[in-house]
């Protein structure tokens, strides 16, 4: 019997199905101390207790019953999980703008195993298109599974991966734009070093994802989807962002630049906000509505994939009572570049000092950023700051500590010159550094609240 | 009415789901308080609902045709009550223990037995009453019974789950609906019984008993529609039908009737499609635009539509003539469910069908003529017509066919709402068991055996014992008694007579009737808490004040509820005075009215006392100022 059929099951509870010969899926009859149940006997949690046999009662209830009060288990039955595609009531038309839409991860397409509760990715168009039929009035989007994982678990491979399927996309199958269904937890390190790699962009690439699952009645999902599907095949910007809700409610997404937008709350549907700016935009009932004005605009031509990459580079946050071996241990450890998010304008304790003068002497060169998040970061004003690039630390301007990392990376893959590296880190390349900070750049997003909906309305 | 029929012969089964609200200082899955509020919002969200793609890759009726409504939903939140649990923008925190606790209680007292483990699970509603698209529910256990004269009616599970949130009918209009999110989360009890009753009588008893022993527990919110109570009915033929909204016992009796006439009535009806030879495939969705027909018509609310832009669309019933217009329950024909359905499921207002009055609708002879000829409507046929945008009307139509097929089977499985009257609406037909899954946001939980049993050391006594008690310890009437335990107020009253050595009677009564007739008056009484109420009655026993300053003292507490007793009764002039103090202000009295004491010598005690006591009222008992009044005129007319 394969492994399967004890799924979630250790110790006490598995000895128990065993004994009575029943698996997952089996319909039973049990009988217990506490009176008979019938159910079918579902898969346990990894991490759940050997102590309970999981049911779902024929109200559709799941249910716990303590394996010591089980006195007998008949089978009547086995039900194991089947599948089906869906067929969709609409079909794509493939006269209209070609959007691929690549899963990276993430939950924006997925349905629900309604009896174990688990999400199953549903990238096929079939599920797509029964899903979030309104996609094929805007446009003929193709999905395509690049790989399903959490996104904690990406890797700088994976980005390449990503690029290089974004390259092809565009340079070979005529992608009028491109959308990549990302998980939201490192969606913008992705957008970010996306920015970088991707050289010459003639066409938008958007990343999208869902806070609420598409397994949920209430999921953000289909509206995000919708406007970036929107965007990519109606937008006039070419460069890598990422669309998703502006406020709480199901009204319009923003439209951030890769390089300058951060996931800002761990669960709310408005998580992702620009830092140090005003959002590029707005998409709202299929309309999209620019507030700024300098970005790439949709050109001809290829895109590069520019994929090299130094992935041996920390990102260390800085706090009260850091000691130094935190970055010796990466000096020893053969780390190419350190960027630092540091406090305020730019700061680490001056215990720290040494410990760096050594990383820049090894030619390991050190950014600094600001763990503030908003603001640049001002080294000359105090004497900590000016010791610090006597030291020969690199400031960061305004790049957030995320996109110094994800920069700093790109730039390595390219150079070990510590001159270059200093002058790249501090050359605008993707919207990443910013010549100056506007006035509604801070105030309007801290969002959410009337006043702000308001003024993003009239923008 | 209540033997209308021969339940037995009929069939007639059964049963009850009492949902009730717990009284906790909290909600069940976030912190938020349980508060009920009228003020005007901090904030809206609002939202859109979709169905969910199963494992089969197919999507749940029920939910689909929710969908298909198109509704926006606007929730009402406030800043400093609701949390961004409650408008689905944080996962939830572990479920209220407190709340747990008292579903223990319930379970213990209708005899169930309560699983190990605990899963949450979740139960999708698309109609925007619970934020998540999901309403989170529990199991709590099953297999119980409670005793109804002689006879176990059996309990069949307990389930603790959050209150959705409520309906704002003030502002919802067409597709926008508004719900407050102030409810939503409510701890909630749901109990569900068999269908053991076998008359409309035992429904009402066990309803009543059911209710009284929730009351009783004292962990029952109190008020409007904290406790709510569903009826399951069917009939050998019929179908299982589940009654919604019969707040009143005395409405369940007629209620019932009223199904089961209705169920008889769909059985004859769909006996008689079958000796008329009616088949399924008879019944076809050929829908005809006769727009045109009615362009000039005097029907108004026609004549407008077709002038928005709307359509009006027929379809020929084959075989259903007659039967439309057939009564099925009191000023409801069978064309009322067709048009019901439409209500339900479409945001169009019904249907116009030829068993009804055409003409008197404005249509002229002439164009009823044309729309039968055009639909190919004969005499044994009926001709439904529905007005409204051609898609909304499309899937106004569909319904209709969809209703006709349903009435060659006879009865179908609804859940329906029912009216002051008795007779009921359809709201939707019954949830299946589909929208049922785990909710992988809490994992599950273990009740050990130690809580169950600590918690069955607490439990209360029966309510219907406790009646039986306190009539022998406290000397009450039957009726006082019963109202303080159905009330839930007996382990107060108790807590107060034996502390504070009052009289049964007062307390009882302060209680009952006191706090009742202020309400009546329009006194805030609400406002008043177990602990203003205990702090009154020992400053009562201590002769702070007389017990003729009760309703006084309470009305203006009730309007002050954040002031100290001492400030009360202060403000409200019934600080208790002393004899020495009466006797000094019955001496005045007395002086001030000698010509009458003279004339009238101890006659005079009537309207004298009338003054005395509109001067003294609470502060300090009658019997005292009868008593020293009388002395005193004593004194004086013995002396003349």
């Amino acid at each position: 019997m394969s492994e399967n059929a004890y799924e979630g099951y250790r110790g006490k509870a598995r000895k128990i199905l065993e004994k009575f010969n029943v698996k997952v899926w089996s319909v039973v009859e049990i009988t217990t101390t506490i009176g008979v149940f019938r159910g079918i006997i579902l898969p346990r949690y990894q991490l759940a207790d050997d102590k309970h046999i999981t049911i779902k009662l024929p109200t559709g209830y799941n249910t716990g019953l303590n394996v010591d009060e089980i006195i007998e288990i008949k089978e009547i039955g086995y039900e194991p999980g089947r599948y089906k595609l869906p067929s969709p009531s609409v079909k794509p038309d493939e006269n209209k703008p070609r959007i691929p839409l690549l899963g990276c991860g993430g939950t924006i397409a997925s349905r629900l195993d309604y009896r174990s509760g688990a999400v199953i990715p549903a990238l096929t168009p079939e599920e797509l298109y029964s899903m979030v039929p309104e996609l094929a009035d805007i446009a003929f989007v193709y999905p395509r599974l690049l790989f399903e994982l959490f996104s904690e678990n990406m890797t700088p491979e994976h980005w390449i991966k990503i690029a290089k399927e974004v390259e092809k996309e565009i340079n070979e199958r005529g992608a009028y734009g491109v959308v990549l269904g990302h998980g939201t937890d490192t969606m913008s390190f992705t957008a970010a070093i996306l920015s970088f790699m991707l050289r010459d962009l003639p066409v938008p690439v958007v990343l999208v994802g869902s806070q609420r699952s598409s397994d949920r009645p209430s999921s953000d999902a289909a509206m995000n989807l919708i406007n970036a599907v929107t965007l990519a095949s109606k937008g006039d910007i070419a460069e890598v962002t990422v669309c998703m809700h502006g406020t709480t409610s199901d009204n319009y997404s923003l439209i951030h630049r890769g390089t300058r937008v951060r996931k800002m709350h761990s669960s709310r549907r408005d998580a992702f906000r620009t830092i140090g700016d005003i959002p590029l935009g707005k998409v709202e009932n299929r309309k999209i509505i620019m507030f700024k004005k300098d970005y790439r605009k949709r050109s001809s031509g290829n895109v590069v994939a520019d994929i090299k990459l130094e992935d041996h580079v920390a990102l260390i946050y800085f706090y009260p009572g850091m000691k130094p071996d935190v970055i010796h241990h990466f000096i020893d450890t053969g780390y190419k570049g350190i960027v630092i998010a540091g406090t305020g304008l730019g700061h680490v304790s001056i215990y720290l000092f040494d410990a760096i003068k050594r990383a820049i002497d090894e030619n390991i060169p050190v950014v600094m950023s600001t763990q503030c998040l908003w603001g640049f970061v001002g080294m000359n004003v105090y004497e900590t700051g000016r010791n610090l690039l006597n030291l020969g630390v690199i400031p960061a301007m305004n790049m957030l500590p995320e996109v110094a990392y994800v920069k700093l990376m790109w730039i390595l893959g390219h150079t070990q010159n510590m001159d270059e590296i200093r002058k790249l880190v501090q050359t605008n390349i993707a919207g990443e550094i910013s010549e100056g900070e506007p006035y509604n750049g801070y105030v309007v997003l801290q969002g959410g609240i009337p006043e702000v909906d308001e003024f993003i309305k009239q923008l | 009415m209540t033997q209308e029929f021969d339940y037995e012969k009929l069939g007639f089964k059964a049963g009850l789901e009492i949902h009730v609200q717990l009284d906790t200082k909290k909600k069940l899955f976030c912190r938020c308080p349980v508060l009920l509020r009228t003020d005007e919002p901090d904030f809206y969200v609002k939202r859109f609902f979709r169905p969910v793609m199963g494992e089969m890759g197919e999507f749940d009726k029920a939910m689909l045709r929710e969908f298909e409504k198109g509704l926006t939903i606007i929730y009402e939140g406030y800043n400093d009550t609701t949390c961004s649990y409650e408008f689905d923008e944080t996962p939830p925190f572990p479920p209220n223990k407190e709340a747990v606790d008292i579903a223990i209680m319930i379970c213990l007292l209708l005899n169930c037995n309560i699983v190990d483990e605990l899963h949450v699970c979740r139960k999708n509603y698309l109609d925007g009453s619970v934020p998540c698209g999901f309403q989170r529910t529990i199991y709590m256990g099953g297999g119980g019974y409670i005793p109804i004269d002689g006879k176990k009616i059996s309990i069949l599970h307990v389930y603790l789950e959050e209150e959705a949130a409520r309906k704002d009918d003030k502002k919802s209009r067409g597709k926008i609906v508004y719900y407050k999110l102030d409810r939503l989360g409510i701890p909630l009890v749901e109990i569900v019984t068999g269908p053991d009753m076998k008359t409309p009588q035992e429904v009402v008893e066990a309803a009543r008993r059911l209710g009284t022993l929730l009351k009783a527990t004292g962990k029952a919110r109190r008020g409007l529609g904290t406790i709510r109570q569903d009826i399951n009915v069917s009939i050998e033929g019929g179908a299982r039908v589940e009654l919604k909204g019969v707040q009143l016992l005395d409405l369940i009796p007629k209620a019932i009737n009223m199904e089961i006439k209705r169920q008889l009535e769909l059985i004859k009806i769909k006996k008689e499609l079958n000796n008329r030879n009616i088949k399924s495939e008879d019944i076809q969705e050929n829908f005809v635009d006769v727009t045109q027909i009615f362009k000039n018509t005097k029907c108004k609310f026609v004549k407008k539509a077709i002038e928005r832009g709307e359509k009006v669309l027929a379809l020929n019933l084959k075989g259903f003539g007659g039967l439309l217009g057939r009564e099925i329950q009191p000023n409801r024909r069978f064309g009322t469910e067709f048009a019901d359905r439409v209500k339900a499921y479409t945001t169009l207002k019904g249907i116009i069908h030829s068993d009804e009055n055409l003409v008197s609708y404005g249509f002229s002879e002439e164009e009823i003529k044309k729309l039968f000829e055009q639909v190919g409507k004969t005499e044994n046929d009926a001709a439904v017509i529905v007005v409204g945008e051609e898609k909304e009307a499309r899937r106004a139509l569909k319904l209709v066919v969809e209703r006709a097929q349903m009435a060659l089977k006879g009865v179908l499985e609804e859940t329906r709402q029912v009216k002051e009257d008795g007779t009921s609406s359809l709201i939707r037909e019954l949830h299946g068991q589909a929208r049922l899954y785990p909710d992988t946001d809490t994992p599950p939980f273990t009740i050990s055996r130690e809580r169950i049993e600590e918690i069955r050391k607490k439990l209360p006594e029966y309510p219907w014992d406790a009646v039986k008690r306190i009539i022998k310890e406290y000397n009450l009437t039957k009726e006082f008694a019963e109202m303080l335990v159905y009330d839930g107020l007996h382990r107060f009253f108790e807590e107060i007579v034996k502390k504070y050595k009052l009289s049964p009677v007062l307390v009882a009564s302060t209680l009952l009737q006191t706090l009742k007739a202020l309400h009546r008056d329009g006194v805030p009484v609400e406002n008043l808490t177990e602990k203003h109420l205990r702090e009154m009655f020992e400053a009562l026993s201590r002769g702070m004040f007389a017990k003729e300053a009760i309703p006084t003292i309470l009305t203006l507490w009730a309007k002050n509820p954040n002031h100290d007793l001492n400030y009360i009764v202060k403000e409200a002039g019934v600080l208790a005075i002393s004899e020495d103090e009466l006797k000094e202000i019955i001496q005045k009295i007395i002086q001030e009215n000698l010509d009458l004491v003279k004339k009238r010598g101890m006659g005079a005690f009537g309207p004298l006392m009338g003054m005395v006591m509109n001067k003294v009222r609470g502060k300090i008992d009658g019997a005292t100022v009868s008593r020293i009044l009388q002395q005193k005129l004593k004194e004086i007319t013995s002396n003349k």
